[in-house]
């Protein structure tokens, strides 16, 4: 049985048209244990679009969506009919079992069509370029090396969990700059810096509260650390939906989360800005000036995003822009913007505007114990979880 | 060129820091250990010491072989270290937190490996942190002291008991040496 049908990879999911409220509403509901098979994104590539289409003006938000959308396959929410190209139907007030039961189906056919394209093919073929065609980019050779089954499983794991499927993009065109940025001030990352941030200068514990079904606060001492009694799907899904649909605020915080998760600030913040970015650039990183890594990632004790090690082996040594290590590595733009994401937001990366020359030694020298040392890695890449 | 069989990858740092345990959860073998009971400052710390080398060994596909060496952390068996090195393509610098400097041995065992890591890699595996209140405080300290020897290595906080720390740690070690390694799943 292949993977697609195992449902090993959550299904992308994005909402549209949907009010503040409703949207809050199918949030919770997709963060439930039943549809870990899912994911709601708030935006960029998705396999599946939900459409609320009573909106003041539902043909705009028709238009505006399909703009976006062109192919995705959809569901319309209406208390009217509604017949829409390549869409099904559903009236409002629309029950969460049939909705369910709908979604499994539109998913049965978004795997048979994976199914019959390649698994690297059918990550192309969805792709959509800016200008809202869809191209057949070919997939970088680095990206279709797989020595290991282990390995390879490890990575398909790791690019649904923290890169996403992006497309990469011409970064050489600055129109297209915006569409692979994120602003972490529209997401639960923006807020979670903040409380840490107050944390830090009050000494006080502050406590991030709302909609959450669980606690989550931050404790000041000698280091910041994280209690929390959320389960890893909904925080997931709390990084991906816009700050506007969870309804929460930061307040001092004086009773322990009793039975709850304790982790290191910086260690969960780093995750979270993984889950957050998704295989986009942090809007403070300039695309074209080149950064320098202060130091590397303590990668045994946060998560090492696909190509993780070797970006930070490249970053401490001389400084580079995002546009030239996207252009030299050969490897998906989803894993280098992710990975600059999350050093970013830990503080760990410094704009370092030089001159190119002299900057780029790494990527000219031909190491003779190279081949040697793949062997190495493949060795210790294999049975990682052990 | 290198002779395939003398490649190696060597650990070394203070007495109990956890080099004869990476060793062991790396190696293929059931790793060698001239283990001894311990006589001097070193009781103090462990019951045994390793006095001459630990001895592990990892293979790669075709039937290559990596050999993994550990030098005795004392500092009075320091004559062996240059002879260990010969042939070695990395080094792994095992500290521990809970020592009241590891700056200070840090210093020590990069001075005594310079031209070693020179021309090679260097990775740093601190081991212990969990037994310390501030181990921020700690990394940082190392950083900067590893700053003002112009050095810019991974330090990972590990557990050498851990085969995913080690190999996390061997792995940025051969990534700073030669950051083109193509690896799908790095």
């Amino acid at each position: 049985m292949s993977r697609m049908a195992r449902y090993a990879e959550p299904l992308r999911i994005v909402l549209f048209g949907f009010s503040e409220r409703n949207a809050a509403m199918l949030t919770q509901l997709f963060s439930g244990i039943r549809w870990k098979d899912y994911v709601l994104v708030a935006s960029g590539p998705a396999d599946l679009g939900i459409v609320e289409l009573d909106t003041p003006s539902p043909e705009r938000t028709w238009l505006d969506y399909r703009r976006q959308y062109p192919q995705t396959l959809s569901i319309v929410l209406s208390l009217q009919d509604q017949k829409r190209e390549n869409t099904h139907f559903m009236r409002k007030p629309v029950d969460t079992a049939e909705l369910r039961s709908t979604i499994d189906i539109l998913r049965k056919r978004i795997d048979e069509s994976k199914i019959r394209l390649s698994p690297a093919s059918a990550g192309n073929a969805r792709r959509e370029s800016v200008s809202g065609s869809v191209t057949s980019t070919p997939m970088p050779a680095s990206a279709r090396v797989s020595t290991q089954h282990a390995a390879d499983e490890m990575d398909c794991e790791l690019e649904e969990r923290f890169g996403g499927n992006a497309p990469d993009v011409d970064l050489t065109d600055p129109r297209v700059h915006p569409t692979v940025v994120y602003d972490p001030g529209q997401y639960f990352q923006g807020l979670l810096e903040q409380a840490i941030n107050q944390a830090r200068t009050s000494g006080i514990a502050q406590e991030i509260s709302g909609n959450l079904p669980g606690r989550l606060r931050i404790v000041a001492g000698s280091e910041l650390t994280i209690e929390h009694s959320l389960r890893v799907p909904f925080l997931r899904q709390m990084c991906l939906v816009g700050l506007q649909s969870i309804k929460t605020t930061i307040q001092p915080s004086y009773d322990p989360v009793v039975g709850g998760t304790h982790a290191k600030a910086s260690e969960f913040l780093w995750q979270v800005a993984l889950w957050t970015a998704r295989g986009r650039l942090r809007k403070s990183i300039p695309i074209d000036v080149p950064v320098r890594l202060l130091r590397w990632p303590n990668f045994t004790r946060v998560a090492a995003s696909p190509h993780a090690m070797q970006i930070a082996a490249i970053l401490v040594r001389a400084p580079h822009s995002a546009l030239e290590l996207s252009a030299r590595l050969r490897i998906p733009q989803r894993h280098l913007f992710s990975f600059l994401s999350a050093v970013e937001t830990s503080g760990i990366l410094e704009l370092a505007p030089v001159a190119a020359s002299g900057r780029a030694a790494w990527a000219t020298r031909s190491r003779p114990l190279r081949a040697l040392f793949n062997r190495i890695i493949n060795v210790l890449s294999a049975d990682a979880d052990k | 060129m290198k002779n395939e069989a003398n490649y190696k990858i060597v650990f070394t740092g203070p007495v109990g820091a956890g080099k004869t345990t990476a060793i062991g959860v790396l190696s293929d073998i059931p790793p060698i250990s001239t283990d001894e009971a311990a006589t001097d400052m070193t009781a103090k710390r462990k019951k045994s010491t390793t006095v001459a080398l630990d001895y592990g060994m990892m293979r790669l596909a075709g039937g290559e072989r990596i050999h993994l060496y550990g030098t005795p952390g004392q500092e009075r068996f320091d004559f062996m270290w240059e002879i260990l090195t010969e042939g070695g393509i990395g080094l792994v610098l095992m500290l521990d937190g809970a020592r009241p400097s590891p700056e200070q041995d840090m210093s020590f065992f990069l001075d005594a490996f310079k031209d070693f890591i020179s021309s090679t890699g260097l990775a740093i595996g601190v081991t212990r942190l969990d037994l310390v209140e501030d181990r921020d405080r700690i990394l940082k300290s190392l950083h900067e002291r590893l700053g003002r020897m112009n050095l810019n290595p991974p330090v990972f906080d590990v557990d050498a008991r851990s085969k995913r720390d080690v190999r996390m740690l061997v792995k940025a070690m051969l990534y700073a040496v030669d950051p083109e390694v193509n690896d799908a799943a790095a």
